[in-house]
């Protein structure tokens, strides 16, 4: 089809217009309504004739249907006619009469179109009627149809006034949002960019509508440098850089991106941006940016600080490196370094940077470094340019080649202990930030942590190393297993024991390996340790190290618990080896003694009776010759005569005791109510001088050597006579028997004088005898002898502490 | 046969052999006392000469003691009716059982005073001299 010339302009116009393809409107909707009722037809409608197409901006009548094709629109025509176009009937018209619309549905028979001109002439279409039936149309019909099409135009030119009005608010609405942004944050830098479209509609460039003056100090430009300028004119490298999608992509998805970048090229200071880019319409969007390099820093150096945290305890020389050299990093300074400050010198512990003379180990005079400021008051200190006169000078500054200066304390234990600091040989444009004073003291508590760390480090190691050095000097021997007898650590007098000199030969040995023989009992005793959670002392046995002297040790074994509970086991040896030897010599040399006293006391029995015998064989003979001694001569003779028979019961008694330990004893059950008895008969005559009254009272059966408990009751019994001091003594003997604490009890008591309490211990010493019983006859070796034979019957004898109504022997035997 | 019971005193002790010979002369001074130091001079006087009516003997002597002297004299076919009598200082009675084990015919103790002495003097003529019958 062949339009005329002015048909693209048509188009054009008829976009402008923006009213294809636009929702229903009342107004339209209106005018077609009235023409329907004016002239009575069935159809009526608003058809915009697009380049294909004609559309319907108000359809009357021909529900469902929004367009047709222009090859068949009768307001094809119209349009192109000067005045309302009529089609009577179209079965009469030959350019009708095989149209599809005419010999098919909806079969028009009708057809009057008036077209609707511009202001600037151009026809976009009609306000047409359509009928089903033939009709006449008048003239008069013509004037009312194209008054009502002017009306149309009406509208359309309003509506376009209106879209121009609509677009001159946005763009005073979008610069006042610039002003605003500007206003509201100067320090970030703004622009409004449109789109440059390439054929596709895609954006490829965008063009800068206008630009704040935050600019110049993140790019360089003015914004009259870039107003007018495509971003990518300016800024060539954008193109390479991903973040550059979210240009388009803001505007194509009409959703805020925001994202971080850094841009170090086309003339821009290199940064760390937060970059915003919001779209302000189809075609623009505003992409505001600020700076966040110093979060960026800090937060890399906080995440490579994390990383170096774990080194401090292992070595701490790297750490300390690592921290200087984050810092350096970070802060943008050339050297670091750390300190320890004390007593007005400045030790320098680690450094970083490039050499300035100095090294590690070096101490200066406090007041020729900078760390001086952070050492008076233990603060921080920054200095961003030494030569700026708000600098208070400090004699230090011509000492270092440096121009600037961070130092924060480090305190380890909350006690000042040195510096860590920072310099460059350059000024600083701008003074220290607030994160690079945050980071400051970050480094320098974990400079202290770290010093602490090790501090008690060495402190450990220190102990450990004296612990190891007290347990190799104990004589004992010490092992420690688990519950496996493995044997973790030994000792060096354990390790000298099996022959061994290095801990590493022991460490994880099982200790069947070390001692074969002994190994299973180690264990058994070891786990009965470990289950009961009681130690263990003095386990006596004997051992056979594999590779080793055999002898006798004592044991204590301790039972131990890990922090995770894992069992152990620290067994403490001391070899009683030369213990257990003089232990055998000493028994061998008290038999011999016993044996010795034993024939001592035999053979002095004899000379002791015959020097009796002979003194008494003086007085014979004096009386046969007749001779009278002198009276002093006669006294002295009297009392050669009472040493010797008190010389010869001592030893009689001696033998006695010493008999004991010579002879085995034949044990039997014994009824001690018979002992008594018989022990009592022989007595008799000590009773009757007593004038004592013996009750003796039921007794039981024990096991014993009855003539050994013979003599014990005759010793205990003839003791009470002996000690009586009474006229009317009475002797009990009687009896308990306690079967819970397997015990029965013989008491010997009476009611004479009693034994004093500071004599109870003594009393059974051999040959002590109570002071206040002087001349009673017997050598005081009875009771020792008493207390022998009640030991060779593992029996207790004792006086009853609380019985104080005379003497109370206990005899208690266990059974 | 003698006609004058003799009697064997086997001692190691002198003084001992002294109050016992005293005591025994003091009872009938017509006793003939023979003596021996010890079991083995008691076996060789037996061997030697004549054979005495009583053996007093001591137990605790050196070379050979009272206890192996009895054994001996209790094997000899012409020693082992002998009368022998222990006299010694031990009170043990295993001492005791182990002399009439060997069939001792008496134990004594040696007394500590010379009335015990006199009386062990007289009770031996009395008894084992006078009331005793003898073998040949």
């Amino acid at each position: 089809m062949v339009h005329p010339p002015s048909e693209a302009e048509r188009l054009r116009a008829l976009r402008e217009a923006e009213l294809l393809d636009t929702a229903p409107d009342p107004r339209f909707d209106n005018i077609t309504a009235l023409a329907r009722d004016i002239f009575g037809v069935p159809v009526s409608l608003i058809s915009l004739v697009d380049e294909h197409r004609q559309w319907f901006k108000s359809n009357q009548g021909l529900e469902g249907v929004t367009e047709t094709e222009r090859g068949v629109a009768f307001c094809d025509y119209a349009i192109r006619s000067t005045g309302v176009f009529v089609v009577e009937d179209a079965l009469q018209d030959e350019r009708f009469a095989s149209n599809p619309l005419v010999t098919g549905e909806p079969e028009i028979r009708f057809y009057a179109g008036s077209p609707i001109i511009t202001a600037e002439g151009y026809a976009l279409g009609t306000l047409c009627l359509i009928d089903y039936e033939s009709r006449e149309f008048t003239s008069n019909d013509r004037q009312r149809l194209a008054s009502l099409a002017n009306v149309v135009t009406g509208l359309i030119e309003n509506h376009k006034i209106a879209r121009s009005a609509q677009s001159l608010s946005q763009t005073i609405a979008e610069s006042a949002l610039i002003n605003q942004m500007i206003l509201d944050s100067s320090d970030a830098g703004v622009l409004l960019l449109e789109a440059i479209r390439d054929e596709n509609g895609e954006p490829t460039d965008f063009m800068i509508l206008a630009a704040n003056a935050a600019n110049v100090y993140f790019n360089g430009s003015t914004p009259d440098e870039l107003i007018g300028n495509t971003m990518l004119n300016r800024f060539p490298a954008l193109r390479e850089q991903e973040h550059f999608a979210d240009y388009a992509n803001a505007l194509n998805d009409q959703t805020p991106i925001r994202r971080e970048v850094f841009y170090d090229s086309d003339g821009v200071k290199p940064h760390w941006f937060d970059v915003s880019f919001r779209p302000a319409s189809k075609d623009r969007l505003t992409v505001t940016f600020h700076t966040v390099t110093g979060k960026r820093l800090f937060q890399n150096a906080l995440e490579q600080i994390v990383e170096t945290v774990p080194i401090a305890a292992s070595d701490p020389q790297r750490f300390r490196q690592q921290m200087l050299k984050i810092g350096a990093q970070a802060l943008g300074l050339s050297h670091g370094f750390a300190s320890r400050i004390a007593n007005n010198q400045y030790e320098v512990l680690e450094l970083h940077g490039t050499d300035i003379g100095l090294t590690q180990g070096d101490v200066l005079s406090l007041e020729d470094t900078l760390c001086d400021l952070v050492a008076e008051d233990h603060q921080l200190v920054a200095l961003a340019d030494f030569q700026d006169e708000d600098c208070v000078p400090h004699p230090a500054f011509d000492k270092a080649p440096f121009r600037s200066y961070i130092g924060a304390p480090i305190f380890v234990q909350e006690q000042f202990f040195g510096a860590v600091s920072f310099s460059d040989m350059a000024a600083r444009t701008e003074p220290f930030e607030d994160w690079q004073i945050h980071l400051m003291h970050i480094i320098a508590s974990h400079m202290g942590q770290a010093i602490e760390l090790q501090n008690a480090f060495f402190e450990n190691r220190a102990l450990a190393r004296e612990l190891r050095a007290v347990l190799d000097n104990v004589p004992a021997r010490i092992w420690y297993k688990d519950d496996k007898n493995t044997v973790l650590r030994a000792n060096k007098a354990a390790l000298e024991s099996v022959n061994l000199s290095d801990p590493a030969e022991v460490e994880g040995k099982a200790t069947e390996d070390l001692f074969p023989e002994m190994a299973a009992k180690y264990l058994a005793d070891d786990l009965k340790v470990i289950e009961s959670g009681k130690a263990r002392r003095n386990i006596i046995e004997s051992y056979a190290p594999k590779d080793g002297k055999q002898g006798w040790i004592s044991t204590d074994k301790i039972p131990m618990t890990s922090r995770d509970g894992q069992r152990f086991i620290l067994a403490v040896a001391t070899d009683i080896s030369e213990l257990k030897e003089n232990e055998a010599k000493l028994a061998r040399l008290n038999e011999s003694l016993a044996d010795f006293a034993f024939v001592a006391a035999h053979d002095l029995q004899a000379p002791l009776r015959q020097a009796s015998l002979f003194s008494e064989l003086v007085r014979v003979d004096l009386e046969a010759n007749n001779v009278a001694l002198p009276e002093d001569a006669n006294e002295y003779l009297t009392e050669i005569e009472t040493g010797l028979k008190r010389m010869r019961e001592m030893v009689r008694n001696l033998f006695d005791l010493f008999r004991l330990d010579s002879e085995k004893i034949e044990m039997e059950p014994c009824e001690l109510s018979r002992v008594v008895a018989i022990a009592s008969s022989q007595l008799e005559h000590h009773l009757s001088d007593a004038n004592a009254h013996l009750i003796i009272e039921d007794l039981p059966q024990v096991t014993g050597n009855s003539s050994l408990l013979t003599q014990l009751f005759q010793n205990l019994i003839g003791n009470a006579c002996k000690y009586a001091e009474t006229d009317e003594l009475t002797i009990r003997v009687w009896a308990t028997s306690n079967i819970a604490d397997r015990t029965i009890k013989i008491f010997v008591e009476d009611n004479g004088v009693g034994i004093p309490d500071e004599a109870r211990a003594m009393i059974f010493e051999p040959f002590k005898r109570l002071q206040h019983n002087d001349g009673i006859p017997g050598a005081g070796i009875g009771l020792s002898l008493s207390r022998k034979i009640c030991a060779l019957h593992n029996a207790d004898l004792y006086v009853d502490p609380d019985f104080n109504s005379g003497a109370r022997f206990v005899v208690s035997f266990r059974i | 046969m003698t006609a004058t019971p003799s009697l064997l005193i086997v001692d190691d002790d002198s003084f001992d052999t002294r109050f016992i010979s005293n005591a025994i002369r003091k009872a009938d001074d017509s006793i003939q006392l023979e003596f021996a130091r010890d079991g083995a001079d008691a076996i060789k006087r037996l061997e030697d000469g004549p054979r005495p009516k009583i053996i007093l003997t001591d137990l605790n002597m050196p070379r050979m003691n009272g206890h192996e002297l009895i054994r001996r004299l209790r094997d000899h076919k012409d020693w082992k009716r002998i009368p022998t009598i222990v006299l010694s200082t031990s009170t043990d009675q295993k001492d005791v059982d182990l002399s009439y084990e060997f069939h001792a015919n008496a134990y004594l103790s040696k007394p500590d005073n010379l009335s015990g002495y006199d009386e062990i003097g007289a009770f031996i003529k009395s008894f084992w001299l006078e009331h005793v019958r003898l073998p040949s």
